[in-house]
């Protein structure tokens, strides 16, 4: 049996407990039920100063995002669309993976990246998740076939962060399905070389 | 060691109306890459993909079109390859996918469990973009997996000999890149169904039994 498959999960808005925020710490919740170890680093924590390449200096949680990172066997992203894209807060945060680029498994190399685009309306949910997808493809990951959609109107999840609304439980579920199944594999192909 | 599965099947598909066209010699190219990797090679290029428009009401299917679904349906992995044509794919190769929807009640749905490799040519770079991201929101509408590595090419620069070869190296190796993703996708997943019994074909839906005594109905 391979070991536990760890998780990062990177997402959220400016203000804690947004419905982004709420729909990674539900997947995270999904995904350590499947039996990996999820690390979330969500909302305000991803204030981080903007990526330089040029100067040295990582802040303290810069330095744990990219070291969970490292030891990451799958990556879930949960932005809210902002003008129809995904945010400047989450994508300065994954601007800080090239400091990952000369490691052995440079970026998301390797890993499954699970998607979530929240917005209020259809459209802005689907360019964002396009531009989310398009990062992960430059980062070298391989974004999961289903990305979760959310029109974050009304009450979507219980007290408990526990998703009520049935057919987008059935989007996380089925995202937490294959990113569990993509780092299985991952983790059984590096034990057998 | 158990042996994994030597010689996956990759369906090919691509190319335009015109025999011959940059975007059919890329895919030709790619298929020898995946041959050279072991693995198998199977092409529906270019005047051979225009199919009757697809109709889902319609019971009758073109000899091409049952040959293309019933490639799909063994393969273990695909590479499309199409032409900007205003900006996204080309309606041609559009429809060819478009029949993918006869595989809707498989077991193995449309590209589920394959790993997709893209291919874009165009001859202005923010055409090859979009018709990239097109080509890929497509594999995850058919539930398949866009390798990390999709290729551009600038067709305004010929990048191929007569005899087929690929005579600009970043593009070489870009090509080989993909077929490897390609490839290694499907050996790795035969790998692991067949070393770690507990995850078989439908693990996900009976993990997912257990925890919550139910699977909804699929996401539309």
């Amino acid at each position: 049996m391979s070991a536990q498959p760890r998780f990062v999960c990177i997402g959220g808005t400016t203000r804690a407990g947004s419905s982004t925020e709420r729909a990674l710490r539900y997947t995270g919740l999904l995904l350590e039920e499947m039996g990996g170890a999820v690390e979330v680093f969500a909302g305000p924590d991803l204030i981080l100063p903007m990526y330089s390449s040029e100067d040295p200096e990582r802040s303290a949680v810069a330095r744990l995002i990219v070291d969970a990172l490292r030891r990451a066997d799958g990556v879930v992203l949960a932005s809210p669309g902002y003008h129809g894209g995904f945010s400047g807060l989450l994508k300065n945060v994954l601007d800080y993976l090239e400091d990952m680029s000369a490691d052995d498994a440079p970026f998301l190399r390797g890993r499954a990246v699970g998607c979530i685009a929240s917005a209020f309306g259809w459209q802005a949910i689907g360019t964002t998740l396009v531009a989310l997808r398009s990062v992960v493809h430059a980062l070298e990951g391989w974004p999961t076939p289903t990305g979760v959609s959310m029109i974050s109107t009304g009450r979507l999840f219980d007290d408990a962060g526990r998703c009520i609304n049935e057919d987008l439980d059935a989007q996380f579920r089925r995202l937490a399905g294959e990113l569990t199944e993509f780092a299985q594999r991952r983790q059984g192909e590096l034990a057998g070389r | 060691m158990i042996p994994i599965v030597s010689s996956p099947l990759i369906t090919c598909i691509g190319g335009t109306s015109r025999p011959n066209s940059t975007s059919e010699r890329a895919l030709r190219y790619t298929a020898r890459m995946v041959e050279s990797l072991g693995g198998r090679a199977e092409v529906f290029a270019g005047p051979e993909l225009i199919l009757p428009m697809y109709a889902p009401e319609l019971p009758d299917r073109s000899p091409t079109a049952r040959l293309l679904i019933q490639s799909l349906r063994a393969c273990d992995g695909v590479i499309l390859s199409s032409a900007g044509y205003h900006g996204a794919i080309s309606g041609m190769v559009k429809n060819a996918l478009d029949y993918t929807e006869d595989m809707a009640k498989d077991a193995s749905p449309y590209l589920h469990g394959r790993a997709v490799g893209c291919i874009a040519v165009a001859r202005r770079w923010q055409m090859i973009g979009t018709t990239l991201v097109s080509l890929r929101s497509v594999v995850h509408a058919l539930r398949g997996w866009p390798t990390p590595l999709g290729v551009a090419i600038n067709a305004s620069a010929d990048p191929f000999d007569a005899e087929g070869n690929c005579i600009v190296p970043e593009l070489e190796r870009n090509l080989r890149t993909l077929a490897e993703q390609v490839v290694e996708f499907a050996r790795m997943r035969s790998f692991f169904e067949r070393m770690l019994p507990q995850v078989q074909p439908g693990y996900i839906e009976d993990a997912l039994m257990s925890v919550y005594g139910g699977f909804p109905e699929q996401v539309k």
